[in-house]
């Protein structure tokens, strides 16, 4: 037989075949590692870390080969992901080795946002930070130190509260849209708790989401996309459904079993209508309501003074055709959707971090949470549960001295907490007019900490003109960032790869968890924990502050935190599911195994594996759920009354509280869950309503990742840049293409993007997504597309102070 | 011999592309940059395919994770000139990345648009070629390239068995994707054993293929959305 070439290349290839299935290495590679030796059997590790690309909370695995990270994935133990991970998880790694990132500490060489740095080492930046902290210690100026602090999930939200609290001044800012440690509003004054609820969504039977993209960017993605492929296809017979309200078709509502577009801002009335089909038709669970909630019926005070119900509110305000005319939904969906929320119980209500309403947001929450209310969705399996605390050691007591009691009974720079922002606990919005008002007082030294106000605030030029005014800012960012660019002086962190961690994670779910990183690589550059920098601080200053951070470093500050949880004698470190199921089989039966027999058997055991948790508490008994002054769910709020009134004491009468506030509610209304009027729309040919939203892709830290940048979203292929949906139909008459650029113009500014021409998108509305648009922030992030907060007219949700996003007026024109 | 397969299930699936993004970092998939973005120059072994239907207010959207569906029958491997790629005794449609000349007649050949081009010898930072990983591959210029089933994660699990003197078991082999989906709407396992969770979603009545029609007798099934029972 004559061997042809073919027939050789066959042999050949079989033989190739069988050793390498499609991944040759033959010879050296002209990218990637230079010396192939080196991949002789490398060594590899997997190291736990915890992902700080979101406040999620997954547990990581990492994968280290001779001391480089080179994948990340989910840690299959973890109780969060088991397993699992978004996108923006896996491209940690691109920001660890970032070539872009800040290398040595930087101390400002030239005019403030110049751009000129000088490298100096962390010994002359600590002496630097400590000798500006004790010179406003000695003049009695503590309150003068405001730090700002962005969205992270770890133990350095207590460690820097506490810096602030042992320092002396009350200025802990946190500028963010997501606070898993903040209870949401709704639940604290319609259940008077204090600490955030978690939602039992995996025995949920249905899901009404109002604009929570539940699988794009909600509290904890990986944990809401883990629920949504258990309540799909994981309990045979029980489909869950999942109902979504919003004005954008995003991911979520195109994989609901329903969208429900509807008018932007008018979310409490389409909530308020289906609270009365349940009322008109009695289908409403009568025994929680009859005997666990308030305000339901109309009441008569103490002093015998009659107050309107719930229930008469509802029948006669909010009537089917009212509120269909007043929301666009249609008469029918209001129906089925009510019947529905009652028929499939268990049943939950969304409204808690969604989008930002509009000014009548905290009626909005209490609307959708009064269906939880209605339907008894509360302390039972599928419904809202108590999130459980996790028992960590507590940290020692801080004597305060005098100077330093001094500077924590000062008021908040942000006025967060007072008057007008009595329900808020940060104020963001009022911060930079504050500081250039020197009001209360000047600010002296600013921190900025994982945070970026000039890009992701709409109030970026007040911020710029703000920090003017502040003699020192410093950043801890390991990004030169747009805000860092105007900061004195630079002590970059490390990237969460190259440090400990520890958060107490509070994930919405219920059950208690606590996760511990060790650091999977030795840093990249001559970085330093922010944690250890704090410390190191703290003791340079001495007395009562050295003794509030008693510890080492950030690894002996998690050594000591986490004894608690050994001699707490509940919870475990986290195993294989079939342990775990054994383990749980035993404990109901009353028995508990001890697992490690000392504390250092214990911390290793945690440290390998990556997290500790305690599956109990997952449903609560009522009682634990409603703490309301009356015992009872408030439909009627008595903490709402209260703040009002003592907010109104702090401005000077109720008139002049509820005409800053810009309420037109009046008596009792103003304590019930209502509907406002939102402000009436303008009609021309050009001029849209702007709707904003986040991307599963982008968190606000992960521009500058590229693999996200071109895989930003799944419902169109763009990359590199944003771009504005608009309707088929609008565009068409605007003379408006696929793929033009358009300018996007509002009283405040205008941007130009790339129009995307949707069929999804309403006629009335444009949708831009966020996260790009930076003008700093290294090679990846910078000058990709525009920035939606440069258009974005600042305006305020009423009682919280939170920036509205969304519902700005645009015109558009073609570039 | 074991027949490797995928079932992804598009009730479950979110549209999240971790799957993707696991793949980049997994195979040392380069990213192109804005410019060769923007001429459609992105390499993703597994792309997210959506579609749109109707208008506003009556929409439906479809998300359809796409990565080589490995066919029985695969088109791509008839028209190899060279015998670049071929499909190996265990069903996986493979590539010899150094045997190929770039003549693309494999993408034009492929129903599912499953391969891609390396249009330029794509340079990342030298800080960021850390983050490879050393068991695969990098391309360069002029080659086609594409999904491999992670095909040498399935060496590494056989070579642990080995060394463990051994059977390896099916369940040591998953592809970086399957690996870390979030909502688990992705399976992977051995189509020749009957019992396998391949297996038994590949018989349910949600089951299909893509462009089932064609005879190119896909590997990676679909499992369609709706109730657990649903017939079509």
């Amino acid at each position: 037989m004559r061997i042809s070439r073919r027939h050789f290349l066959k042999m050949f290839m079989g033989a190739v075949a069988g050793l390498s299935a499609g991944c040759t290495d033959f010879e050296k590679i002209s990218t990637g590692w230079r010396s192939s030796e080196k991949w002789g059997n490398p060594l590899e590790e997997w190291i736990p870390s915890i992902c700080q690309q979101c406040i999620g909370g997954c547990g990581l695995l990492v994968r280290v080969i001779e001391g480089r990270a080179v994948k990340v994935v989910g840690n299959p133990l973890h109780p969060v992901n088991r397993g699992g991970i978004c996108p923006k998880g896996l491209a940690g790694i691109q920001s660890l080795y970032d070539p872009d990132r800040i290398q040595t500490p930087l101390k400002r060489a030239g005019e403030r946002g110049e751009g000129k740095w000088q490298p100096i080492s962390w010994e002359e930046a600590t002496a630097i930070v400590v000798e500006r902290l004790r010179g406003l210690k000695e003049k009695r100026l503590t309150n003068s130190l405001v730090i700002i602090a962005g969205q992270f999930q770890d133990l350095r939200e207590p460690l820097l509260h506490r810096f602030t609290d042992a320092y002396g001044t009350p200025n802990y800012i946190r500028n963010r849209c997501f606070t898993p440690n903040e209870v949401s509003k709704a639940h604290f004054l319609m259940q008077g708790v204090t600490s955030p609820l978690g939602y039992d969504l995996m025995n949920a039977g249905l899901i009404l989401s109002f604009g929570c993209s539940l699988l794009e960017a909600w509290i904890s993605p990986v944990f809401q996309l883990r629920t949504f492929g258990h309540i799909r296809q994981e309990r045979p017979g029980n489909r869950g459904r999942i109902y979504v309200v919003d004005p954008r078709f995003s991911v979520s509502a195109s994989k609901a079993d329903q969208w429900i577009p509807i008018r932007p801002g008018t979310d409490a009335a389409l909530a308020l209508g289906m609270a009365y089909v349940i009322i008109q038709e009695g289908i409403y669970d009568r025994k929680f309501v009859e005997r666990n909630t308030f305000g339901f019926e109309d009441w008569t005070d103490g002093e015998g003074k009659s107050h309107v119900g719930f229930k008469t509110l509802i029948l006669n305000e909010y009537k089917p055709f009212t509120v269909s005319s007043i929301t666009g939904v249609p008469v029918e969906d209001i129906f089925s959707l009510a019947r529905a929320f009652v028929n499939r119980r268990p049943a939950i209500a969304l409204g808690e971090k969604g989008l930002s309403y509009r000014p009548n947001d905290i009626y909005t929450r209490m609307a959708i949470h009064s269906l939880n209310g209605l339907s008894g969705s509360l302390g039972s399996k599928g419904c809202l549960t108590v999130q459980s605390d996790v028992p960590l050691t507590a940290w020692p007591g801080t004597e305060q001295e005098e100077s330093v009691r001094f500077g924590n009974s000062q008021p908040r720079i942000d006025g967060a907490g007072q008057g007008k922002y009595v329900l808020a606990t940060d104020a963001m919005e009022n911060l930079p007019g504050n500081i250039l008002a020197g009001r209360p007082y000047p600010v002296e030294v600013l921190f900025l900490f994982h945070t970026d106000p000039l890009f992701s605030h709409p109030k970026r030029d007040t911020f710029i003109k703000a920090f003017e005014k502040i003699p020192f800012i410093v950043s801890f960012s390991p990004f030169l960032d747009e805000t860092s660019h105007h900061a004195d002086l630079i002590l970059p962190d490390h990237t969460f790869l190259e440090r400990w961690q520890g958060s107490p994670v509070r994930h919405s779910s219920g059950f208690s968890l606590f996760s511990l990183g060790r650091p999977a690589v030795e840093p990249v550059h001559s970085t330093r924990d922010s944690a250890d920098f704090l410390i190191e601080v703290a003791r340079r200053l001495g007395g009562g502050m050295a003794k509030a951070f008693p510890w080492k470093n950030s690894e002996d500050l998690l050594v000591q935190t986490t004894k608690g949880l050994y001699h707490s004698r509940e919870g475990y470190v986290v195993s294989l599911p079939e342990e775990e199921a054994f383990r749980q089989f035993l404990e109901k039966a009353g028995y508990r195994i001890q697992e490690t027999r000392s504390f250092e058997i214990f911390w290793d055991s945690l440290s390998a594996k990556g997290a500790w948790w305690s599956p109990a508490g997952s449903s609560a008994e009522v009682r634990k759920l409603i703490r309301t002054p009356s015992g009872k769910f408030e439909f009627y709020s008595n903490t709402l009354k209260n703040q009002m009134k003592r907010a109104a004491d702090e401005v000077g009468g109720m008139e002049r509280l509820l005409a800053d506030l810009g309420l037109r509610a009046r008596g009792d209304r103003l304590y019930l869950p209502h509907y406002d009027a939102v402000e009436a729309q303008q009609t021309a040919e050009s001029i849209f309503t702007l709707n904003t939203y986040r991307l599963m892709s982008m968190s606000g830290v992960t521009a500058a990742q590229p693999w996200l940048q071109e895989t930003l979203a799944p419902h169109v292929a763009e990359s590199w840049e944003n771009w504005v949906e608009i309707n088929s139909e609008r565009a068409r008459n605007l003379g408006i293409r696929d793929g033009d650029r358009v300018w996007i113009e509002s009283r405040k500014g205008k941007i130009r993007l790339k129009a995307r021409i949707l069929p999804t998108v309403a006629p009335s509305l444009v949708h831009i997504p966020f996260g790009q648009g930076h003008r700093a922030y290294g090679r990846w992030a910078r000058g990709r597309g525009s920035n939606p907060n440069d258009v974005i007219m600042t305006l305020e949700d009423t009682l919280k102070g939170f920036g509205i996003l969304s519902g700005t007026q645009v015109k558009i024109t073609k570039a | 011999m074991a027949l490797w397969g995928m079932v992804i299930d598009l009730d479950k699936c979110t549209a999240c592309q971790a799957c993707l993004i696991a793949c980049k970092s997994e195979n040392n998939v380069p990213f192109v940059g804005k410019q060769q973005a923007d001429r459609g120059r992105i390499i993703s072994w597994l792309e997210i395919i959506s579609e749109t239907e109707g208008e506003y207010p009556e929409v439906r959207t479809r998300f359809i994770p796409r990565p080589c569906l490995h066919c029985d029958n695969p088109p791509c491997v008839k028209v190899c000139p060279v015998y670049a790629t071929y499909r190996n005794p265990e069903g996986i449609v493979a590539q010899i990345w150094e045997r190929c000349i770039g003549c693309r007649f494999c993408m034009a050949a492929c129903p599912y648009a499953a391969k891609y081009f390396n249009w330029h010898q794509y340079r990342i930072p030298e800080s960021m070629e850390k983050g490879f990983n050393p068991d695969v591959y990098v391309r360069r210029w002029g080659v086609v390239e594409k999904c491999t089933f992670c095909s040498h994660r399935l060496l590494r699990a056989r070579d642990r068995a080995a060394a463990e003197k051994r059977e390896m078991r099916a369940d040591e082999y998953v592809p970086a994707c399957v690996e870390v989906c979030p909502s688990k709407a992705m399976y992977f396992g051995d189509l020749n054993d009957p019992d396998s969770v391949v297996s038994v979603l590949g018989r349910s009545p949600r089951a299909f293929h893509l462009l089932e029609d064609l005879g190119t007798e896909p590997k990676v099934t679909y499992l369609m959305e709706g109730e657990r029972h649903a017939l079509l």
